[in-house]
């Protein structure tokens, strides 16, 4: 009711006019490519190649070995070169496996490709494991977890929202590989044994829509859904509701429903016919800052200096290099980290300093937290140091999604200091 | 090349407290403006020089005091002046009061609404109670009396209605909705009030603006004015009044005004938006409590401080995930709903209409005391118009119930000869009483210092010819 929640969510200006006509630029590895030997916050444990060793396009080179089992592959075909260690697009430094490029781009399938027709729910989800399948908001978890304890599930919402602003690469991507994503629904589909699928897609793209609505036009149970153009519509919780009108405690499951994003769906509906896992991937660059804003067709493992100088390079001296869109993505300061599996832009801002003012308790923080969360509570509770008080506000259920910085008007870092307070909060908790 | 790095997200609203601020002080303006025009049309050219005065000591001393606390504490003037608004006090200060307020109490006022009512409480945003809210109590309590005479004539309809306990019954009511021109008047705002809160269509217009471009949040006002027309409906539907009376009370006495300007004011609401549901319905409540129980006219401004002082317990009450407590906080809401029904019922059981007459409180009775108080000469003449006048006979057009009578009156050596009503416009039936025999004959030798009694029932009619009457036998003399 939002009469007594306030809306939770918001329009923003998503830019996506800079990139939105602008032709899919093709950019080749370099002479080295540097595979990142991490998968979300954990490091890859087993390292299959060594020193000399080579490679191709799509030989699994490491592995992710604790409670999750992911693969990750070589983007180039070449020779092994060893490791070295620099920050990854997730602002810590990570060790990366650095692969001579014979620029040939020799191809290997990592495993044997499955008819998903004939294929059992347990193939399919084995497979999503060993394709290294991993969900695409920036924490890499895996896919296959979802549809392996799926149970009861009435649809499965493939989500090709995009609502942080500037990015255009999954519309793109989806766009371009309408086919392998249809192929990934229907095998999702049969994985999760929902009847039903909705691709839920921005009202505001109508051409877009309009060329899904004829490509799907034979599909009984796969449809389009158009949904609001607000922030953070493609967060799980905002768009089950929207689509389902539940909310559900912790996982969609609850409710009925599997989530996935469309680029996902695109990786594993190739996966199924090449037999390889995400060696390229499309990526919006994007900003105030950038000559050529373009959405780039990238090997992972390419420097995003590289990159950038392909993008006509950077028009301001003092730039926000942004590993995502500015709303939730991390600043990094320096260009020197990779792309992963799962990056989808780079965003480059001029630092424009903010000037903060004092709080005029407006509310709006809390009226547009999607996680109906009071922002501008738990910052007083916070530099009040009071713990109970922050316990109350719920402050774990925040989701960094930015939105409560991005509204205040007195241009406070609201969500740094509920970053804060969780960070209070976790410490308390052990 | 630098490579900065700031903490996500790196993208913000172009909405600014500053612009929200400038738009709210545009719509204050506007209100303002209107104001003056108004007390121009029904006041005169001192009340409106007035009106520009009031505002412009307003905001010298809401803004000077801000300078005068920053240079004793070495602060930069220009930047804290625009990260406080001090001026929005000021403008709101002066709309609040009558034109006739003194500057000195406005200058008073104003100083200690920016002191007390923001600076010690440690600045703009830490308040817990409206500044201008606190200027206008001050101005209310301690200056009640002190006004320039001459400026505006006439009592303000809420200060009328709450002598009469806010309750009035059948004649009397019509008559009061009369004399301030009825509740079109009431909505153009024609008639004598604060300067910026009478006129309530631009109030209106002003506050939808306002709220559409998301300057003040539209809950507040909406539930706020809704709940003073249920329960003034309710109030009055116990005590057999009609529609009129919950139209009367939210368009005067602020109520539009306080809604759209001040209780809308972020700094002392609640945060939440459930907490301002019930902040609103709570100052709702109040001010239809303080109107009918304690017959104050400034219900409104009490009902805004008094509410300003629970919203640190409204928030609290309202705290947590808002979703995962949403039963929780519709629980909230519906009690807030029961109990201002409840009370709201009980307020308007035990009511009761004033039996006292109703007495026409705009007109400026000039009495002359060489004749009898309720002699001819101090009949009230200000609604006659003589037409035309020959060797001595007088054609006059005097206004009656709800039409303008004419009469033929001839006066010789200071008393009258000759008495006839010309045209009869008032309502048929009634007031034509005054066209019989038995009535005009009273006025034969009549002059200056005779008593004529009205004719019973007759009342608006008989006064417009006892004044044409005193009109004629005056300028006969
Ligand atoms: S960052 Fe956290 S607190 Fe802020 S709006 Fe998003 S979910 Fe709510
Ligand atoms: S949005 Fe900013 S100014 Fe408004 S209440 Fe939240 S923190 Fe305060």
């Amino acid at each position: 009711m939002s009469l007594l929640t306030g809306p939770m969510r918001k329009h923003v200006n998503g830019h996506k006019e800079l990139t939105d006509h602008v032709d899919v630029k093709k950019i080749d590895a370099g002479n080295l490519v540097y595979i990142p030997l991490v998968n979300g916050n954990a490091v890859a444990g087993e390292v299959l190649v060594n020193e000399g060793d080579k490679v191709k396009v799509g030989t699994v080179v490491a592995r992710r070995k604790d409670n999750f089992i992911v693969p990750l592959f070589s983007s180039v075909s070449g020779t092994v070169k060893g490791k070295e260690t620099f920050m990854h697009a997730g602002l810590k430094p990570v060790e990366h496996l650095v692969i001579e490029n014979d620029g040939l781009y020799e191809t290997e399938q990592a495993f044997e490709p499955i008819d998903y027709t004939t294929a059992t729910r347990e193939e399919l989800c084995d497979y999503m494991m060993n394709a290294g399948i991993v969900g695409c908001g920036g924490a890499g978890f895996p896919s296959y977890v979802k549809y392996k304890f799926a149970k009861d599930v009435k649809l499965l919402i493939i989500n090709a929202v995009e609502c942080e602003p500037y990015i255009t690469a999954d519309y793109k991507y989806v766009s371009e590989y309408k086919e392998d994503m249809l192929r990934g629904v229907k095998a999702m589909l049969k994985m999760c044994e929902a009847p039903e699928a909705v691709i839920c897609i921005k009202e505001t793209k109508k051409a877009f829509i309009e060329e899904m609505n004829q490509f799907l036009k034979d599909e009984k149970n796969v449809n389009v859904k158009e949904v609001p153009d607000v922030y953070p519509m493609g967060w799980e919780r905002t768009l089950v509701y929207e689509v389902t009108k539940k909310r559900y405690d912790r996982l969609p499951g609850e409710v009925g429903v599997v989530v996935n994003n469309a680029t996902t769906a695109i990786a594993f509906g190739q996966a199924l016919v090449t037999g390889r896992g995400i060696t390229e991937k499309f990526v919006t660059v994007s900003g105030d800052a950038i000559k050529e804003p373009c959405t780039v067709r990238v090997p992972v493992g390419v420097r995003t200096c590289d990159i950038i100088a392909a993008c006509g390079g950077y028009t301001k001296e003092d730039v926000l290099l942004i590993a995502g869109g500015p709303m939730m993505g991390r600043t990094i300061p320096n260009d020197q980290f990779v792309i992963t599996p799962y990056s989808n832009a780079l965003t480059v801002l001029e630092n424009v300093p903010v000037k903060e003012v004092a709080c005029l308790r407006c509310g709006r923080c809390s009226d547009h937290c999607p996680a109906g969360l009071q922002p501008v509570r738990i910052n007083n509770a916070e530099k009040a140091k009071n713990m109970e008080l922050i316990e109350k506000l719920n402050v774990m259920d925040c989701i960094e999604c930015g939105m409560c910085t991005y509204i205040c008007p007195s241009k406070i870092a609201v969500t740094e200091g509920v970053r804060r307070a969780k960070r209070a909060m976790a410490l308390k908790k052990k | 090349m630098k490579f900065t790095f700031k903490p996500s997200p790196n993208y913000r609203n172009e909405q600014s407290t500053s612009s929200i601020m400038m738009e709210l002080t545009i719509g204050l303006l506007v209100i303002f403006a209107a104001g003056c025009l108004i007390n121009l049309k029904i006041n005169g050219t001192t009340a409106l020089l007035h009106c520009i005065f009031a505002l412009l000591v307003c905001l010298i001393a809401t803004v000077g005091t801000e300078i005068i606390w920053c240079v004793v504490l070495k602060k930069d003037v220009v930047e804290h002046l625009f990260s406080s608004y001090p001026w929005v006090t000021g403008i709101i200060i002066a709309l609040t009061v009558r034109p006739n307020v003194s500057y000195f109490a406005l200058a008073v006022a104003s100083v200690m609404a920016i002191y007390f009512g923001k600076l010690v409480f440690g600045g703009f945003g830490q308040n817990i109670f409206n500044p201008a809210g606190v200027g206008r109590a001050i101005i209310a309590i301690s200056f009640g009396s002190a006004v320039v005479a001459d400026v505006v004539s006439g009592a303000t309809p809420t200060s009328t209605i709450s002598s009469y306990g806010w309750l009035m019954n059948g004649a009397n009511a019509s008559a009061f909705l009369n004399d301030f021109g009825g509740l079109t008047n009431m909505a153009l705002g024609l008639y004598q009030g604060a300067i910026g809160e009478t006129c309530s269509v631009l109030l209106i217009v002003v506050g939808i603006v306002l709220a559409w471009r998301k300057v003040i949040d539209w809950k507040v006002p909406t539930i706020y004015v809704s709940t003073v027309f249920v329960l003034s409906l309710l109030v009055g539907l116990m005590n057999g009044q009609g529609l009129w009376y919950p139209l009367f009370s939210v368009l005067t006495g602020g109520v539009l005004f306080g809604a759209v300007f001040m209780l809308t004011d972020p700094v002392t609401n609640p945060t939440s938006s459930s907490g301002r549901v019930i902040f609103a319905m709570g100052a709702g409540l109040l001010t239809v409590l303080i109107r009918v129980k304690a017959s104050l006219p400034e219900g409104v401004l009490f009902s805004i401080l008094l509410m300003n002082m629970l919203t640190p317990a409204i928030e609290k009450w309202c705290d947590g995930n808002q979703i995962k407590n949403i039963k929780k906080l519709q629980r909230n809401v519906v009690i807030t709903a029961i109990i201002c029904l409840v009370v709201g019922a009980i307020a308007g059981f035990s009511m009761k209409a004033s039996d006292a007459n109703y007495v026409n409180v705009n007109t400026k009775i000039i009495v002359d005391a060489s004749y009898g108080e309720n002699a001819l000469a101090n009949v009230d003449t200000s609604n006659v118009k003589v037409i035309s006048e020959e060797n001595g006979t007088f054609t006059l057009a005097s206004k009656g119930f709800d039409g303008e009578n004419e009469f033929k009156i001839t006066v010789e050596n200071g008393a009258i000869t000759s008495f006839e009503v010309t045209a009869f416009n008032d309502t048929p039936g009634i007031g034509d009483a005054i066209t019989q025999e038995s009535f005009t004959s009273k006025f034969n030798g009549a002059t200056l210092g005779s008593e004529i009694d009205v004719c019973a029932g007759a009342t608006y009619s008989s006064n417009s010819a006892l004044a044409a009457a005193s009109a004629a036998l005056a300028s006969g003399n």
